[in-house]
């Protein structure tokens, strides 16, 4: 009996393309054996047939010349005057047997999947034959099936696309209970690579790790790349903390462009979606109103799956930006089916910081050891209680309010209800989906609403003809979103006030005054620089809506068996409107002569996407398979933005365009950008598959994009890539405990493109003077910029053992980054604060492991381990001219990243302490360390970890499953600007030492050489070191970026379909989910060193930041 | 069918081939690449806001933190470090790359723009360029300014005395170009944020900057010195308010000293404090606020630590703001300082001393100094006036914080020997710059005088706190872009190490 799982599989999968219609058949032969009839069939139809060979009669020959025949024509034509019969079952399988009498016996089973981790549901249409005959049946949706078969002795055989086929014998009983198991994935899957082309996973010759909706949607985060730390490989995610749906910087495979662009692309349903995160890249500590990355506007619960490309050779037809890998989701179809599937969910998820800032209960508010109503410090007495009279004019006693930061903080809370419906006959399948989110963040007044629908609708139009549509549309509105660093006052001066207030007291925020206006209150001086933190959150709003829409309509055109093409058009289009609403008696608000300030800023971003696609698959003759696909496209970004400031507001508190008391759109005089940014890119591409004996495959691809950003001359590259890969197992005896050994290797180069409107010098009018200012451009530009190339080599090495049962994926790359666009900074004497250029060869390279192993498979229980392992080298081996580029930042005494030739990209210095040769410290007159403000005199270290690790443990029995993910990240540093700020203000707990005797600075010398003598107190020193100096020492505040956390842990029970029986609810599951619950080493000082300012490259510096949260909460899926 | 699949590829070999479109696609159409004659004049316009530090951002950073303090024109009740010498180098960061990426290049493109067409606008902006120049080398010494703004990534520093070589020929050049226009024409019209266009007055700015120039040099070059200063007054420079140089404002592009009034950092110094009362002057009232606690005026010492500042007579409330005229709310339309005509009359007296020609007797010069700056705030009783100059009181000792006595032994009353007349014509002036600190400074370092009192503490271990800072040292960024040039050009000009201590060269006294 040859009935092979492939032809099986293959059959099914394209069963499911064309849908069950009568397709018409051609068949030419000439005096050929009927296996020749059959076989030629099959290779131009989308039928397949299942017989044993040995009932095929040998001498049978045929001549037949149908065209467009009816199959039940040919069919009968082929089988006359044999003792053969065939029954055509749905999905497209044809099952020969010969004639023989007939017993009946009705046999009634149940049928159960079983996922890859452990859970069990049961699925209509699993297909059911009695071994050796036509005889067969598929199951219902409740799992249950009834066949009658010809022989009580029979064998069944069970099977269902992507899970093992079993044989059952049935030995004389007339019912049994089956249970399939979902088949490794690694070995057999389906993986979607560039432009949306689904290849077997043993023909890739690059790393592809694929995830499914489990492992994307089972810690309930809003944005899914918060799921993907520990569970993807070579991956490393700093997080904004911006509250709910805030942005993730995600970097594979380490940096390669020093200024520009580091992230991988977001392809969803094969097109490319806008993943960025509005928020300024280039960021210093004072941060960034973070606004959510496009990633997070995806709807996890939608997602049928993930593939993430690491590489370049992986995302080489995707053109430029593949440099830095792709994250390519494939959104959920309606699905074939009796009646309407069902799902329901929800989950009810809640957050509380999970780290507190390191804060002393001594000493309270004051200066110099006395209690100083008005003060800002906390360099006050030791508070015993004491009576005094405070800032709010009461007698109060001088008590630690040692709560005061972390009451701040409410109970953050994420409730997500979704409801998806899929239905689908042979022609038409609708899959719709609903989901409402609903979040506060753990800021005071921070909230998240977002609504997400979700229409997709795959229409067989003809036998030959098909459409695939979606609409995506999400509405969004944010309240309050925080800044990421130091622009959000209210955490400035939650991290730095008394330790002596009560929150109690600085609750009561605002006074009314008689004309209407606010009064802030506030237990300082007015200060550009702090703010009655309540205030800051209640009276200084900020709103952003975002409705966007996800267009896509795809039409294929199946020409041949063997070739189709197929048309596609996307819009991804969304609107950002947003309020910023300041109420008088805001401090920092200098700039504006009037009360309070509102400021309306609104833009849009259109990416309009149209390519065609041309697909030939053949199998030359038994042994080689060829696959071609050629497009082209044009990609068209189109971004808007209009500000509006009003400059103050002529009457307090009424916020709107006219009470503004000079229209302008500027903020503070930053200019954005150009208010309408257009680019386009055109492109050819093709790709060429050569398969031999489905064991050897070379894979050849080619792109040509023209980038309307590049100079004319220079608009136009080419991109190739080359890949290898050989299923070792396959081709070469091996030893039978080995089930899988595969080889691969794979060469690429991409180029990109750069920003908009870079070649030429712009120079705008502002507001200003008596008719306007005529702001010059301080960017020197560069009319010859040419593309930047990526060469990227990469090759891996697969293993199965045992049945698969232990796999392990390894694979070493090599990345080399050559004439990168960067923006650098310039002496400025040179007329210019920038300049664009072409420079520098940066290398990447490294390792990813992956490693699954089931060590432990019983009836009931079973036991998985996965682990992930990326490590990364950089090294920056040529600058061209240069040798030190300038600081990426403007510059900041605290810390500055720092490329240097020989050195490695993310290299911070920062300032220090000036030192002898002994090493002490020499002091100034006043007994004070002298500081060395020259940052380049001190390296501190690099922010990229050496190496990130994760690792997975799935413990199922029965019907529960627990999973638990810890995961690593080794090695790297993190500033903190936030320890600098609070020693200044003697609030941390490192300001305990020495503060009621003044001390002499420990190993350190007077400037002439000899011993220090001269005393200083604990707040001079402080001050002089920390923030409040001016000169922060970054030495004083770097810590290991080096942690171990729990990241994931999930408990599951889903009710066994014993339980339900024939209910109206055919599946049931409910887990109790917990992310980011606690560290087990964390190296930073009362920090989460994985917390980043932005999204950009600015990395490695910490301020301020709300902290990182601890996620817990229940999840409930229905299915019916 | 199949006609309908021909449509997007149709669609697509109709793009593909014209990426000639390419250009205008990546041009922003809202954006200028080049200066075009429209908009020189917001060009220029530009260059002088920006010259003088205008908006609140930059104008704390250039002005208020650094030279306003170093001349004790203010104390800073926050304890900003750079009250206590620090050179602080996130905030001198942004002086410099004002000067060099905003005003330079904005000036460089106006005159080559202008150059041969447009005579008056390029007289203007030469005189402006000036202006501006003679700033920046007087904060560093030497500084890049003949390769300056081209492009260059290695940009050699030029001497001081170089560069004010230059800077006389330039007004030379600037000079003669407006004298040939006829005075009905205005360049620039209102975009002019000081004159308007008016040319004779920007003829009287350029001579007496021409004086301030010469003044400088006068230790160090005291032949150039006397000829230059000769030129400029019998050229004819500024002698009423009506020649003042304000620059106006409003509210895109305020006035920023007025709204950083509000901060703490605007404290009237010790030094004020003695010299005012003991001279009883009446612009103490107009420079500064009452203090809000008893209704009185009280001063600040400089240099105070944090812990000093916690004292009950150094807290905020205790001592002066900056005076009421600088009002958040009259930012829009309270003008900026850029130059006094009190000023060239002290300059007159100083070289009349020095026994230039100089048009006046030094005494008269003087009183007229003295008359014309009491004039400007609007004190205008001639009696008053006349009692303060033939006044003999001398500064007073302070009950502040440190006991302080006082600042200086010298009345208003104009001495005999030439050495007190100097002090005096020094000290007068000094009050009447006020809130110009950045000549406040220039001058205290070039004449020694006022006396003022030392810093309470100097954070800065190349400046003992009973010293004046006397320049900026190089900037870190410089070290780290410009390092060769630093090295090479900028250090030997020096005539000394690249600190805070360094005399700058026409700094001899």
């Amino acid at each position: 009996m040859k009935l092979t799982a492939l032809i099986l599989t293959i059959g099914c999968v394209h069963a499911f393309a064309a849908g069950f219609s009568q397709e018409k058949i051609n068949l030419n032969l000439k005096n050929a054996p009927l296996k020749n009839a059959i076989n030629s069939i099959q290779r131009n139809s989308n039928y397949r047939f299942i017989y044993n060979d040995d009932i095929l009669p040998k001498d049978k020959k045929i001549t037949a010349n149908f065209y467009d025949a009816d199959l039940n024509d040919v069919l009968n034509f082929v089988f006359q005057s044999t003792m053969l019969t065939y029954k055509i079952l749905e999905n497209n399988l044809i099952v020969i047997s010969s004639q023989q009498p007939v017993i009946i016996t009705a046999v009634t089973g149940n049928v159960q999947l079983k996922n890859s981790s452990g859970n069990m549901s049961p699925h209509a249409g699993v297909s059911v034959i009695e071994k050796g005959t036509t005889n067969g049946t598929t199951t219902n949706e409740s799992g249950a099936f009834t066949l009658n078969v010809k022989d009580v002795n029979a064998t069944l055989v069970i099977s269902f696309i992507g899970y093992k086929s079993q044989e059952v014998a049935l030995n004389g009983r007339t019912s049994v209970n089956i249970i399939l198991e979902e088949e490794s994935k690694e070995l057999e899957s389906v993986v979607v690579t560039a432009l949306g082309i689904t290849r077997q996973k043993r023909s890739l010759s690059y790393a592809a790790q694929s995830l499914n909706n489990n492992d994307v949607t089972a810690g309930r985060e809003v944005n899914i790349t918060d799921e993907l730390n520990g569970k993807v490989a070579g991956l490393n995610i700093n997080k904004t903390n911006a509250g709910p749906g805030s942005s993730n910087r995600i970097v594979f495979r380490g940096n390669r462009s020093i200024t520009g662009n580091n992230q991988p692309l977001l392809i969803v349903d094969g097109v490319r979606l806008d993943n960025d995160s509005k928020a300024l890249s280039d960021v210093t500590y004072f941060g960034t109103r973070d606004n959510g990355d496009g990633i997070s506007n995806i709807n996890p619960d939608d997602i049928e799956s993930v593939t993430v490309l690491t590489g370049a050779s992986a995302a080489a037809l995707y053109g430029s930006d593949a440099s830095n890998g792709a994250i390519v989701i494939t959104t959920k179809k309606g699905k074939t089916g009796k009646g309407i599937g069902v799902q329901v969910s929800s989950s009810a998820m809640f957050e509380n910081p999970m780290i507190y800032p390191k804060l002393q209960n001594v000493y309270g508010q004051g200066d110099g050891g006395q209690f100083v109503d008005n003060s800002v410090d906390s360099w006050g007495p030791k508070m015993t209680g004491q009576q005094v009279t405070d800032w709010t004019g009461k007698t109060q006693s001088l008590t630690p309010q040692s709560n005061n930061f972390k009451d701040f903080f409410k109970t953050g809370s994420e409730l997500i209800n979704a409801i998806a419906l899929s239905t689908g006959n042979e022609k038409s399948q609708t899959y719709f989906s609903y989901t409402n989110t609903l979040s506060k963040g753990i800021m005071p007044n921070n909230t998240f609403k977002r609504n997400n629908f979700n229409l997709r609708q795959t229409v067989q139009l003809t036998s030959k003809l098909s459409v695939d549509m979606k609409a995506n549309y999400i509405v969004e509105d944010v309240q309050n979103r925080p800044f990421t660093g130091g622009g959000n006052h209210a955490l400035v001066t939650l991290y730095s006030m008394p330790r002596s207030l009560r929150l109690s007291d600085i609750a009561n925020y605002e006074t009314l005054n008689d004309d209407g206006t606010l009064t802030q209150n506030y237990w300082a001086p007015p200060s550009p620089d702090n703010q009655n933190p309540y205030w800051s959150v209640y009276r200084n709003l900020y709103e952003k809506k975002r409705n966007r829409f996800i267009g896509l309509i795809s039409l294929k055109y199946q020409i041949t068996p063997e070739l189709s093409i197929q048309g596609r058009s996307s819009i991804d289009y969304y609107t950002d409107n947003a309020e910023e609403k300041d109420y008088s008696g805001t401090y920092w608000l200098t700039d504006y002569p009037g009360q309070g300030n509102y400021i309306v800023d609104k833009e849009s971003n259109q990416l309009f996407n149209n390519d065609v696609l041309l697909s030939y698959n053949k199998n030359l003759n038994d042994n080689f398979h060829l696959n071609i696909n050629a497009g082209a496209s044009i990609e068209q970004f189109r971004y808007e933005r209009t500000i509006v400031n009003t400059q103050g507001l002529n009457a307090p508190n009424i916020f709107s365009l006219s009470n503004g008391v000079s229209l302008s759109p500027n903020i503070n005089n930053y200019y954005p950008e150009a208010p309408l940014q257009k680019t386009e890119k055109q492109s050819v591409y093709a790709s060429a598959e050569l398969g031999f004996k489905n064991y050897l495959f070379l894979d050849l691809t080619g792109r040509n994009d023209w980038n309307s950003t590049l100079p004319v001359n220079n608009d136009s590259y080419f991109f190739p890539s080359a890949g290898l890969s050989a299923i070792l197992s396959d081709m070469l005896k091996l030893p039978d405990f080995i089930s899988m050994l595969k080889a691969r290797a794979s060469y690429a180069y991409v180029g990109n493109g750069t920003g908009y409107n870079q070649l030429k010098p712009s120079h705008v009018l502002v507001p200003g003077g008596n008719g306007g200012f005529l702001n010059l451009d301080r960017t020197l530009h560069n009319a010859e910029l040419k593309p930047e190339q990526t060469r990227s080599f990469e090759t891996g090495l697969e293993l199965g053992l045992f049945n698969n049962r232990f796999h392990a994926e390894a694979t070493y790359y090599k990345t080399n980054t050559r004439n990168q666009i960067l923006t650098i900074g310039v002496p400025n004497p040179s007329g210019y604060a920038f300049r664009i250029i072409n420079a520098g060869n940066i290398q990447n390279s490294g390792v990813e492991l992956l490693m699954n192993a089931t060590p432990v498979q019983t009836k009931d229980f079973k036991w998985n381990v996965n682990l992930t392992f990326g490590h990364n080298k950089n090294k920056v081996i040529a600058l061209d001219s240069l040798e030190t580029m300038p600081p990426l930042s403007s510059p900041e005494t605290l810390g500055e990243i720092v490329v240097r030739q020989g050195g490695s990209y993310g290299e911070i210095y920062t300032s220090s302490f000036v030192r002898n040769d002994n090493g002490q410290i020499i002091v100034n007159d006043n007994g004070l360390p002298t500081i060395e403000t020259d940052v380049t005199k001190h390296f501190a270290g690099n922010f990229n970890p050496d190496w990130t690790a994760g690792i997975t443990n799935t413990f199922t029995y029965k019907a529960f499953s627990l999973s638990v993910l810890i995961d690593e990240r080794k090695g790297g540093i993190i500033v903190s600007g936030t320890q600098a700020l609070e020693v200044g203000n003697g609030v941390s707990e490192l300001t305990l030492a020495n503060r009621e005797t003044p001390f002499v600075v420990p190993n350190s010398v007077k400037q002439d050489g000899s011993k220090n003598d001269v005393q200083v107190t604990a707040q001079d020193y402080w001050m002089h070191v920390g923030n409040a100096g001016g000169n922060p020492v970054g030495e004083l505040f770097t810590y290991s970026a080096t942690n171990i956390r729990m990241r994931e842990a999930t408990l599951t029970y889903a009710l066994p379909t014993k339980v339900l029986g024939n209910a109206f609810i055919k599946g049931a599951s409910i887990s109790l989910v917990g992310r980011n619950l606690f560290f087990l080493k964390n190296n930073a000082y009362g920090f989460d060193p994985e917390a980043a300012l932005g999204t950009g490259n600015n990395q490695g510096l910490e301020y301020t930041s709300v902290p990182s949260t601890r996620n817990y909460g229940v999840y409930v899926k229905l299915n019916f | 069918m199949r006609t309908k699949f021909l449509i997007p590829i149709y669609i697509l070999i109709l793009a593909c081939g014209c990426t000639k479109k390419f250009d205008d696609l990546n041009t922003d159409p809202t954006s200028f690449t080049s200066l075009t004659p429209a908009i020189i004049p917001q060009a220029f316009a530009k260059a002088e806001y920006q010259g003088i530090y205008g908006d609140p951002g930059i104008y704390e950073l250039a002005r208020a933190l650094f030279p306003d303090y170093w001349c004790q024109f203010y104390a800073d009740g926050g304890g900003a470090p750079s009250d206590r010498y620090v050179i602080v180098q996130d905030w001198i960061i942004s002086q410099w790359n004002s000067v060099y990426t905003i005003t330079v290049p904005t000036l460089k493109q106006v005159i080559a723009a202008t150059e041969g067409t447009d005579v008056g606008e390029n007289g203007i902006a030469r005189i402006w360029d000036v202006y501006i120049w003679h700033y920046q080398t007087d904060f560093y010494g030497p500084v890049p300014y003949f390769h300056a703004g081209n492009g260059d990534l290695n940009i050699p520093y030029d001497s001081q005395q170089d560069i004010y070589h230059d800077l006389f020929k330039v007004l030379d050049t600037a000079v003669n170009e407006l004298k040939t226009l006829d005075v009905s024409i205005k360049p620039y019209g209102d975009n002019d944020l000081i004159f308007h266009g008016d040319i004779s007055k920007w003829l009287n700015f350029a001579n007496t900057l021409r004086l301030r120039l010469a003044m400088r040099i006068s230790y160090v070059e005291p032949d150039l010195a006397k000829q230059e200063a000769e030129k400029a007054v019998a050229a004819g420079v500024m002698t009423s308010n009506d020649d003042n140089a304000m620059m106006d404002v409003q509210t895109a592009s305020p006035n920023g000293l007025s709204l950083m009034s509000p901060w703490e950092g605007f404290r009237m110094s010790a030094s004020m404090e003695s010299y005012l009362k003991g001279y009883t002057d009446p612009r103490l009232q107009l420079y500064y606020a009452p203090a809000v606690s008893d209704g009185e005026y009280h001063g600040l010492r400089n240099g105070l630590t944090a812990t000093q500042l916690t004292d009950p007579l150094n807290k905020l409330d205790n001592t002066s703001n900056i005076g009421d005229k600088w009002n958040e709310g009259d930012a829009a339309t309270n003008k900026l300082t850029v130059m006094y005509s009190s000023e060239a009359y002290f300059l007159r007296a100083e070289g009349a001393v020095n026994g230039w020609s100089m048009g006046g007797t030094a005494k008269d010069l003087y009183e007229d100094g003295i008359k014309t700056s009491m004039q400007q705030w609007n004190i205008t009783d001639n009696t008053e006036i006349n009692n303060y100059i033939n006044g003999t009181s001398k500064p007073i000792a302070l009950n502040d914080f440190l006991n302080s006595p006082a600042v200086a032994n010298i009345p208003v009353a104009f001495a005999a020997d030439a050495a007190t007349q100097r002090q005096q014509i020094a000290t007068q002036k000094w009050i009447a710059l006020f809130p110009d600190g950045i000549e406040g400074w220039a001058e205290l370092r070039r004449t020694g005088y006022p006396k003022l009192y030392p810093v309470a503490n100097s954070d800065n271990p190349d400046v003992p706190k009973d010293s004046i800072m006397s320049r900026f040292t190089f900037l870190d960024y410089e070290y780290q872009t410009n390092g060769k040039a630093v090295q090479q050009t900028g250090i030997p000009l020096l005539n000394g190490p690249d600190k805070a201590s360094t005399h700058v060269w026409w700094d001899v006294k």
